[in-house]
């Protein structure tokens, strides 16, 4: 019996008389070979995405884990440096540094009161009019 | 035959074949128990091995002065732990470890010898020792951190107010075991799987409970008046002697308590700030200081005015006591602005018996005595102030002078508070705000007419400019105060001690500028050794203070402007020849 090769041909043949012991097979073999090269391809493909993806997460992670280990120092640092900023402004601390630089507090505090202008008189020295009259 | 006949490849086969269905019969009994009969116990050892859970502390709230200066703040602070099991050489390990964290090395020998898995080594420490540490890199010893609160100015500043944490950061004393519920944070809780070098293993789980902060406290102190009262404080009864001292000094107008410092003489000699805070904590008898308070009712009720005179005798009889004035003057014509300027105790009592006792009582009471302030502050006293009922027949002549009556010395400046204020009762305040959200006073009362707060703030003003505290003036400005000295009561119940001698406590209480009170004060000097007189002991300091704090906050002077040197200043300054030396305090 026939089978069906790969010079048979493509199209309906008659149904009648001899013929009708061919049948027309459709060429498989072929078509499943590229689909499974196709389909190796694409799952190789597929598993090299997949591990570049997981690489990725990986890197990414890491630097997530990197950057949460950076904000806690920095915020160490930062609660570190508010006390430090806070020492600095100490009352006792400016007074030490104060001493040290020879200051003294004052026995006593004289207050000043301000004159009423107009109570001066005439000015002392008369108003300049003119830059070139000044002597 | 007997070749063929050994020669079984059946039972070889048989046998091979046996071998493989035990072999793989185990397999599959291993695959079960693991799969299926442990798989729960196997799936807990794995999590166990992957999933880490962090305890996340809530950071403990600030507290800070009225401006924002921070008073007390919380820190991140390394500490030393060890897991026993995993220690090595515990001797060895100890020996090394001893001198860096300053301890015997037996205590850390034994430390690390103990059971368990987790022991303290040093807790807190500092990151330096922290370092030598983390160089020595011993098996088993690890480096944590736990929150430390610090006290940025020092340790003593408002020590007595602020209190203390203990080494698990909670409240122990003072406003930090008060607001214990509001500044510690709640804890949170991370989950996160790791990998075998501690890397987070991605995608894989990770849960995150956010640890909640406590909330920042902003108090009413004001940290530079605080620090300078402290300094003046300690000052003062170092040069005087004393046991110790309390000073508070407050906006009348708010309640707010703006400086709060009690000192006192430790057994080396050495004057430091103290832990209790006295000022709301510790109850005396507060002497002629309340005498302000009596005339305040007496004015109020109608009975007198300011310049009501009446005969007063030096010495006056009532049951079977004997109260007398400071000098023996036989009787003389006093008004009630002269009795308060001279402190006269019997022209007190005979002004006080004008008013019914249940009267004198109720305004005791609306004075603010007898009772809490409603700070809340831990440990506050309440005072003594008996029920009237109960009074015997000299009660309302002692409790007229200051005796027969427990105050603390806040209650004391809420007291005259209400004559700086328009004679509205404001209970005091240390807090401003709590995480933003400001507070206001509990407690609002009228307790006398306004004119009469401002008759008796003249008649106060009367006490320094010619009485007994003329030794708390400021030049250039009107203060108003009062002096008290009272004798002590001692551990036996009486004022005399086992040797047979009194002790004294000096107190001023008053507020400036009398005219329009922006601020007030009360001096509480403790068994001044050098005088034991208000008006010397005490005053001084209250016009020390009283200039810092009247320069500190801008407050223009109202009275005569001096100028010029300090020869000047001593001519307006104060003088010591109006008022005999304690005479009446």
């Amino acid at each position: 019996m026939a089978t069906a090769t790969a010079s048979a041909p493509k199209r309906s043949t008659p149904t009648t008389g001899r013929r009708d012991e061919f049948e027309v097979v459709k060429q498989r073999g072929r078509k499943l070979r590229i689909g499974i090269v196709v389909a190796a391809i694409l799952a190789t493909g597929i598993l090299f995405g997949l591990v570049a993806f997981q690489a990725i997460i990986v890197t990414n992670q890491t630097t997530l884990d990197d950057l949460d280990a950076r904000i806690s120092q920095a915020e160490r640092q930062n609660a570190r440096l508010r006390l430090e900023v806070a020492e600095l402004e100490a009352p006792d601390r400016i007074r030490a540094m104060a001493l040290a630089l020879g200051m003294e507090k004052p026995e006593s505090v004289a207050y000043l009161e301000p004159i009423d202008v107009a109570e001066l008189g005439e000015p002392l020295v008369p108003a300049v009019e003119d830059e070139g009259e000044v002597q | 035959m007997t070749v063929a006949s050994a020669y079984q490849p059946g039972r070889r086969i048989i046998v091979l074949l046996l071998v493989l269905v035990v072999a793989i019969g185990a397999l599959v009994f291993q695959l079960l128990r693991l799969q299926v009969l442990d798989n729960e116990r196997y799936l807990a050892w794995g999590e166990d091995q992957r999933m880490r859970t962090e305890s996340l502390l809530g950071k403990r709230g600030d507290i800070v002065d009225r401006n924002g200066e921070e008073l007390a703040i919380s820190l991140q602070a390394p500490v030393i732990v060890a897991d026993p099991l995993l220690v090595t050489d515990p001797a060895a390990q100890a020996e090394a470890l001893a001198p860096v964290l300053g301890a015997e090395v037996a205590d850390i020998e034994a430390a690390l010898s103990s059971p368990g898995r987790f022991v303290y080594l040093a807790r807190p420490t500092t990151e330096a020792v922290a370092e030598e540490v983390r160089k020595l890199g011993q098996d088993g010893v690890f480096i944590r951190e736990e929150p430390e609160r610090f006290h940025p100015n020092d340790e003593s500043l408002a020590r007595g107010v602020l209190g203390q944490v203990g080494v698990d950061n909670t409240g122990l004393s003072g406003l930090e075991a008060q607001y214990e519920d509001v500044l510690a944070g709640t804890a949170g809780q991370r989950v996160t799987e790791r990998g075998i070098n501690g890397k987070s293993i991605p995608e894989g789980v990770r849960e995150m409970l956010p640890a909640v902060d406590g909330a920042a406290i902003e108090l009413t102190i004001d940290r530079a008046l605080q620090f300078e009262v402290e300094r003046a404080l300690r000052s003062s009864v170092e040069a005087n002697g004393a046991q110790g001292g309390t000073v508070i000094i407050s906006d009348p107008s708010t309640g707010e308590v703006l400086a709060m410092a009690s000192v006192a003489t430790t057994d080396t000699g050495r004057v430091a700030t103290t832990s209790d805070n006295r000022a709301i904590t510790w109850t005396y008898e507060p002497a002629s200081v309340m005498k302000a308070i009596t005339f305040s009712a007496v004015l109020n009720e109608g009975e007198a005015t300011p310049t009501s005179k009446r005969v007063i005798p030096s010495k006056i009889d009532l049951w079977e006591e004997t109260f007398t004035d400071e000098t023996d003057y036989g009787t003389k014509w006093m008004s009630t602005s002269e009795i308060l300027r001279r402190s006269s105790n019997t022209g007190t009592i005979t002004w006080a018996g004008e008013l019914e006792e249940p009267t004198f009582y109720q305004y005791l009471k609306d004075f603010g005595f007898g009772q809490s302030t409603g700070l809340g502050f831990p440990g506050e006293s309440p005072g003594i102030l008996d029920p009237v009922e109960t009074w015997p027949g000299t009660h309302y002549a002692t409790i007229a002078l200051g005796q027969s009556i427990g105050v603390t010395p806040m209650q004391m400046l809420a007291a005259y508070n209400v004559i700086a204020n328009d004679g509205v009762y404001l209970n005091p305040r240390l807090v401003k705000s709590i995480g933003g959200e400001p507070t206001y006073p509990t407690q609002e009362r009228h307790v006398i007419e306004p004119e009469i707060a401002d008759d008796m703030a003249e008649m106060l003003a009367g006490v320094v400019s010619g009485g007994t505290a003329s030794r708390a003036q400021v030049p250039g400005y009107n203060i108003a105060a009062k002096t008290g000295t009272a004798r002590k009561i001692q551990e036996s119940g009486g004022y005399v001690d086992s040797a047979g001698y009194f002790h004294y406590i000096a107190t001023v209480a008053g507020f400036f500028p009398a005219e329009d009170p922006q601020l007030s004060m009360i001096v509480v000097i403790d068994e001044p050794a050098t005088d034991i007189y208000a008006s010397q002991v005490a005053a001084p300091l209250f016009g020390e203070l009283a200039a810092w704090s009247l320069r500190h906050y801008r407050v223009s002077p109202a009275g005569d402007v001096v100028f010029g040197s300090d020869d000047d200043l001593s001519a307006v300054g104060p003088s010591a020849a109006t008022v005999p030396d304690g005479a009446g305090d």
